[in-house]
């Protein structure tokens, strides 16, 4: 039984397959520090909590923190001891940071307080955040036993820090520091497992601090099902629901859908249970929906996709790339490289164009060819760009 | 005690829900009930976790919707185990940071404690909001946070918020993305709360990759209600608040509801108001309805227009003024300002919701229009007097227009209803036929089913002489007379033969009635020899009529076969061109495809689209996608895609898949498999065909050539198929084995246009100018009325210095236009002037400048401008509504011929929703409004 979830990541039994991925990837963190890049709505969330959630049956303990509303680096630093706060192994953690050096920042309070001392953190202890980043990682270590951090939405504090900093050089400083902290090898028992959407290589390699993350394995191996893992998804999902989903209409939805992660396979069977309501869908429904998300009431949805080039990449870049994706709607199987080196020429701006595309979601890359994601995202581009 | 306010309105509340009782509101609701319906079972799946947003205009029944999901949950002993429901007050000014979002949470539980009596643990909430810090945000939003959840655990319950104008909410969050972000972490992980939240607009942050909020809300739009959800409304209220006068509207004068729909938009809201006007009074007309509605509206519109700045009320003034959709860069043109600065204000207007993007045309810019449509009514009857007199004309149209559609909707259900044979049944379906505007194929259903009641009852049989004059007024009866008579007398004749067939008399008596070949006459005489037929003789003709029966199957598929078949039987039809007949059983049967059977050019693809979507028929999707193959890949691929998973071994199905690589496979694959489906189907043209085009298509001459060589041995006498050897030789550079082809064409096929402009583009190639200037004149001759064949002349006489020359053909052509005789037949009968357009414009002028609207007279006009138009004289009917100053009067016939003279179906986007329902109506009465097919060889144009 899973459920029909649209957009709020899924965790137990509603997470599906990702066999291989998540072996591949433990397999990988008997060794490195990961981090996992891939656009959004494909699932990553939904992965870690995952691998927290089963992090026992391979001999971790795990804590997964989520970055994206942390403003600055103490706030960075205060997600990890909210997060150990909340863990069994609170007491035992605790007396270990009493005993570091960073003990005068913790509150001495009744309410929290684990042998006399809690981890509420006075008003001063913002400032001395790289200590206290340190002393916890440390702190983990020593409890013996391995540890996997999961953090999630790394990139997006990171564009946090280059906000407050254009220069680059809180961002940097932070990612030096973050860096070390990985590497020192009194923390070796301390596994950690980065994620993001928008491209933290693209960004770090574009303000020129690349080396910062260079330490980390770069899992970029996270996309859509397969289509049999998409029919037995579908399956599962239509059995959830008591509806009768014939392997036309999973055809039909796959064609449709076009680029499997399952985002994408729970949106369509959401609006065709809504429009169905109740009856077994046939494919002709498949089409009604699918015509639904391309209308004009969605066209906004889409609009932004055009509008982003130009707020984004500026004059002429924008140009390049609407001429890149108008090549490469043309065809559902999409482009090859040398289709669109015949459009741009074989230089820094078709790779850079490329790589900002792919990372932003628009297209991904199959064996030497160049597509669309999202089939519905081509048939607006065919219809209304192109 | 009944809380007061629980206690009954007695009445609808337009405006704001919260004031009807709950039963009030849980009996008027009516509108969402689908939607209603999915949220509620939703909500009582165990663990069901996932987050809504309801997006919908002012009106669109949003906050209903979201109160009657509380009471739902209250009332549910199950929903309500789970889940606490917390309603807010529809605008959330207070909200400037998270915490305070929290903290409103907290007070709508205190109020649901409240209510529910249990004061003390609501009191203890009020206590720990006072007691919240007030400096510190983070710590305000943790500490409040914690409240609320502390709350939930100790209920054990999950809270259930209810969100009206999230958007709203959102905004002002804006200011601190961080906020944002923590939100929707907290939705992501918290399994204690759901978010139900409704928006009037599109929330930015939902849509934008970057956002937080990116694809992370289910999204459900409600949009306006549709003509039968209008009707149930009304119906509802007036049973529940006991307005039998409403119910009476309702029943006996749709057209009038329908009007009122349309210009209401669908608005729930509006469509309640209407109710308040259809109680007040019975009596009143459409016009009444509306001017008084407009009145009840007018405290609120004017209230909210006068709030808006000074140069948004220009904007939305423009807007209004102008009706139809309008781009930002035509609107920048009309108020004489920046382009920039009316794009800024339309983005924000459109981000209040007080406008909508919408598709426009040209695909690539986008629309504007009004988003509350009756706000638009409301402003244009408050305009100028001529502003307001083009509304009164559309509304006054519009109650004729659907009158119209009322009386052939009763015919439609009349004649597909099952006959009764009592002569008061008789006498209503004739009555009707002969109310009927003009010559509708629903006339001829009517006047048949009539005639076959009379004739299948004995008592009503005999008095068939007595009820019809067939000698006199009801002469025009008499062919269907004889043909109920003869299609009775033939399956009398078959069933009680003596026959020593092998099959059961049964059975051949649907072989021969439903064969499409042989007149009446010659199956009644042929019915009338079976007991004299040997044996072997007997078999043999039964044999032929089985094999007749699968090449139909085959051709059409079974089910439009049997349909097809059932027609013969049933004597509608003679011949498989018979429009009228096919027309007629399409209408009996409530089976559109049989229309398209004899002549589906006559259908536009939306329509064949549409009748495709009721039967699913293999014939009808192979004929759209024949037509779309090499003009909208997409579309075509789609049809093909749906049509093969009804008729998956369909080989011609298969061939378009093929050609279209559905399959996305590589060229060989395909080639492979059409090459075979061609082999294993020599009888079938149409996959030699494909054959052809995909090669020619992907300019492969060469296996183009061979292919196409082995269609015309296969196929001699087919003419399209020479003429694509020829074009793929002529590619080939064989020019001289090209022009042999082309014409073995053109023997087959003298009056084809394409045929004689291929040969003239191969006679100036070889430097035959003389021939090509021949080939082309003759091309001409076809296709007066087509600009390229005009075009092809001249470009022939210019390659031999005729220049002058190139003039004067084109122009005779141009004015000798060739009127297709079905239009000329129907002009004679409607002017009896002789069907000649140059006559019959004049008097369309006449009538429309000196007539006033009446329902046939309005039908008569709109029916003679879309003849005139198919004629191509739609330009010169343009100019007459215009020199006859009546454009306002007969705006929807007057856009309709604009946009078919501009032959961009696609314009229609710029026509207010309003406008647009009537002319699209009128564009497909108009394509489908033609009675006879000619007698007559017409030129003809493939589609490419």
């Amino acid at each position: 039984m899973i459920q029909n979830a649209v957009g709020k990541p899924v965790e137990g039994r509603n997470f599906f397959d990702r066999k291989r991925e998540t072996a591949e990837l433990w397999s990988r963190l008997e060794t490195d520090d990961i981090l996992l890049l891939a656009p959004r709505r494909v699932g990553k969330t939904s992965l870690m909590f995952h691998m927290r959630d089963t992090a026992a049956e391979h001999g971790q303990r795990a804590m997964y923190i989520s970055v994206a509303d942390a403003g600055s680096e103490s706030a960075f630093v205060r997600r990890l001891l909210a997060e150990v706060e909340a863990h069994d192994e609170k007491k035992r953690f605790a007396a270990a940071i009493h005993k570091s050096r960073v003990a005068s920042f913790f509150r001495r309070t009744k309410k929290f307080s684990v042998g006399g001392i809690g981890l509420e953190l006075t008003d001063d202890a913002d400032a001395h955040w790289p200590e206290l980043g340190e002393s916890i990682a440390a702190a983990l270590h020593g409890l013996g036993g391995k540890w996997l951090l999961l953090i999630d939405e790394v990139p997006i504090f990171v564009l946090a820090l280059l906000r407050s900093d254009p220069t680059g050089e809180r961002a940097r400083k932070f990612l030096n520091w973050f860096r070390a902290l990985r590497q020192r090898a009194e923390n070796k028992n301390v596994r950690w497992f980065l994620a993001g959407s928008i491209g933290l290589d693209t960004v770090t390699r574009r303000m020129g601090f690349g080396d910062t993350i260079n330490d980390l394995f770069v899992y970029t191996d996270f996309g859509p099902f397969d289509r049999t893992t998409a029919f037995a998804f579908l399956s599962e999902l239509a059995a959830s629901y008591s509806i009768a989903v014939s392997d036309d209409v999973k055809s039909a939805i796959c064609a449709r859908t076009g680029w499997l992660i399952p985002f994408h396979l729970q949106l369509c069977f959401s609006e065709l249970r809504m429009l169905c309501h109740g009856r077994s869908p046939a494919a002709a429904d498949v089409d009604a929906v699918y015509g639904h998300l391309l209308s004009a009431a969605r066209k906004q949805y889409f609009d932004y996709w055009y509008q982003r080039l130009r707020e984004e990449l500026g004059t002429p870049d924008d140009g390049y790339a609407v001429a890149l994706l108008n090549a490469i709607a043309i065809d559902p199987a999409g482009a090859s490289a040398q289709t669109l080196r015949g459009k741009l020429g074989d230089g820094e701006r078709l790779t850079y164009l490329l790589d900002v595309l792919s990372s932003d979601g628009y297209i991904v890359e199959q064996e030497g060819r160049y597509l669309f994601r999202s089939s519905l995202l081509r048939d607006f581009w065919r219809r209304h760009i192109t | 005690m009944t809380s007061i306010f629980d206690r009954r309105l007695n009445g609808v509340a337009i405006y704001n829900p919260d004031l009807l009782s709950k039963e009030e509101l849980v009996a008027q609701f009516v509108a969402r009930r689908r939607d209603f319906e999915q949220m509620t079972t939703d909500l009582a799946r165990p663990r069901f976790g996932q987050h809504q947003l309801i997006v919908g205009h002012r009106g669109m029944g949003k906050t209903t919707l979201l109160r009657r999901i509380r009471y739902a949950v209250e009332d549910d002993p199950k929903l309500a185990k789970t889940w606490m429901p917390l309603t807010f007050p529809e605008e959330q000014y207070n909200v400037s940071r998270l915490s305070d979002f929290y903290v409103n949470c907290i007070d709508a539980l205190s109020d649901a404690l409240e209510q529910a009596g249990r004061r003390d643990e609501a009191a203890r909430l009020d206590a720990a909001v006072d007691e919240l810090p007030s400096g510190n945000e983070e710590k305000r939003a943790a500490d409040a946070l914690a409240v609320l959840l502390g709350a939930a655990d100790r209920m054990k319950k999950r809270l259930l918020l209810l969100v009206d104008n999230f958007d709203l909410i959102i905004e002002r969050l804006s200011k601190d993305e961080q906020a944002h972000w923590a939100l929707r972490e907290l939705l992501s992980r918290e399994h204690r709360l759901l978010l139900i939240a409704a928006s009037p607009v599109v929330i930015g942050s939902t849509v934008t990759y970057g956002a937080p909020f990116y694809d992370f809300l289910q999204s459900r739009s409600l949009g306006g209600l549709t003509f039968e959800e209008t009707h149930e409304v009304l119906s509802t209220l007036a049973k529940e608040l006991k307005q039998p006068g409403v119910l009476a509207i309702l029943e006996h004068d749709p057209a009038r509801i329908r009007t009122l729909h349309v210009l209401a938009g669908g608005n729930p809201r509006t469509i309640v108001l209407l109710f308040g006007v259809l109680a007040q009074g019975a009596d009143g007309d459409v016009r009444g309805d509306l001017e008084r509605l407009l009145d009840q509206c007018t405290p609120l519109y004017k209230s909210r227009f006068e709030a808006m700045p000074a140069q948004a009320q220009q904007v939305v003034d423009a807007l209004a003024i102008h009706w139809d959709p309008i781009s930002a860069g035509e609107l920048a043109e009309t108020l004489h300002l920046d382009v920039n600065t009316i794009s800024s204000q339309l983005n924000r207007l459109a981000q209040q919701g007080v406008v909508d993007k919408v598709e426009y045309d040209p695909e690539t810019k986008t629309g504007f229009q009004i988003a509350e449509r009756f706000f638009n009514i409301w402003y244009l009857m408050r305009a100028s007097r001529r502003v307001r007199r083009r509304l009164i004309w559309f509304v006054e149209f519009l109650k004729l227009f659907y009158g119209i559609e009322q009386l052939l909707d009763r015919a439609r259900d009349l004649a597909k209803a099952s006959p009764r044979a009592d002569l008061r049944h008789v006498e209503l379906c004739l009555a009707i036929a002969e109310a009927l505007p003009m010559h509708r194929p629903e006339q001829v259903a009517l006047e048949s089913r009539a005639i076959r009641a009379m004739l299948e009852n004995a008592s009503l049989q005999k008095q068939i002489y007595v009820v019809l004059d067939l000698e006199g007024a009801d002469a025009s009866l008499k062919p269907i007379v004889d043909r109920q008579q003869w299609a009775a007398e033939l399956r009398r004749a078959v069933l009680t033969a003596r026959t020593t067939a092998a099959v059961a008399n049964e059975e051949l008596y649907d072989l021969i009635s439903g064969s499409p070949t042989g007149t009446r006459e010659e199956k009644l005489k042929t019915a009338q020899t079976l007991d004299q037929m040997s044996e072997e003789l007997l078999n043999k003709f039964v044999e032929g009529l089985q094999h007749e029966r699968v090449l139909l199957a085959s051709w059409l598929g079974d089910r439009l076969a049997d349909a097809v078949r059932r027609a013969f039987r049933d004597g509608h039809v003679e011949t498989l061109f018979d429009v009228d007949g096919l027309m007629a059983a399409a209408v009996t049967y409530g089976d559109p495809a049989l229309e398209v059977v004899c002549d589906a050019g006559r259908f536009t693809s939306s329509e064949l689209f549409a009748i495709y979507e009721r039967c699913h028929d293999a014939f009808i999707a192979e004929i759209l996608a024949m037509r779309h193959i090499y003009s909208d890949n997409i579309a075509a691929s789609d049809i093909v895609r749906t049509a093969l998973v009804n008729h998956p071994n369909r080989p011609r199905l298969r061939a378009l898949g093929a050609c279209l690589n559905i399959e996305h496979r590589a060229g060989e694959a395909i080639e492979r498999e059409l090459e075979i489906l061609a082999k294993e189907s020599p009888n079938d043209r149409s996959i030699w065909m494909l054959l052809g085009y995909y090669y020619h298509d992907r300019q492969q001459w060469s296996d183009a050539v061979r292919a196409l060589k082995e269609a015309t041995d296969l196929f001699p006498d087919d003419a399209l198929l020479h003429y694509l050897l020829a074009e793929s030789l002529f590619h080939d550079s064989r020019m001289d084995e090209a022009r042999m082809a082309i014409q073995h064409a053109i023997n087959r096929d003298p009056n084809d246009v394409d045929n004689w402009e291929l040969l003239s583009r191969i006679c100036g190639v070889t430097k035959d100018y003389d021939e090509a200037v021949v080939a082309a004149r003759r091309c001409l001759a076809f296709a007066s009325e087509n600009i390229r064949a005009t075009g092809i002349l001249a470009v022939a006489l210019i390659a031999t210095n005729r220049v002058e020359e190139a003039i004067e053909p084109a122009l005779v052509v141009a004015q000798s236009a060739d009127m297709p005789v079905e239009v000329r037949a129907f002009m004679l009968g409607v002017y009896s002037t002789g069907g000649n357009p140059d006559s019959a414009l004049p008097i369309l002028e006449q009538l429309v400048r000196s007539g006033g609207l009446s329902d046939q007279y309005l039908e008569y006009v709109m029916r003679t401008a879309g003849i005139l138009a198919h004629m191509g004289y739609g330009e010169r009917t343009l100019q007459c509504i215009e020199r006859a100053g009546k454009i306002d009067e007969f705006r929807p016939i007057y856009e309709a011929l604009r946009i078919h003279v501009s032959g961009k179906r696609s314009q229609l986007r710029r026509l207010s929703p309003e406008l647009r329902q009537p002319v699209e109506a009128i564009l497909n009465g108009w394509n489908g409004g033609s009675k006879e097919t000619s007698k007559k060889p017409k030129p003809r144009r493939r589609r490419r």
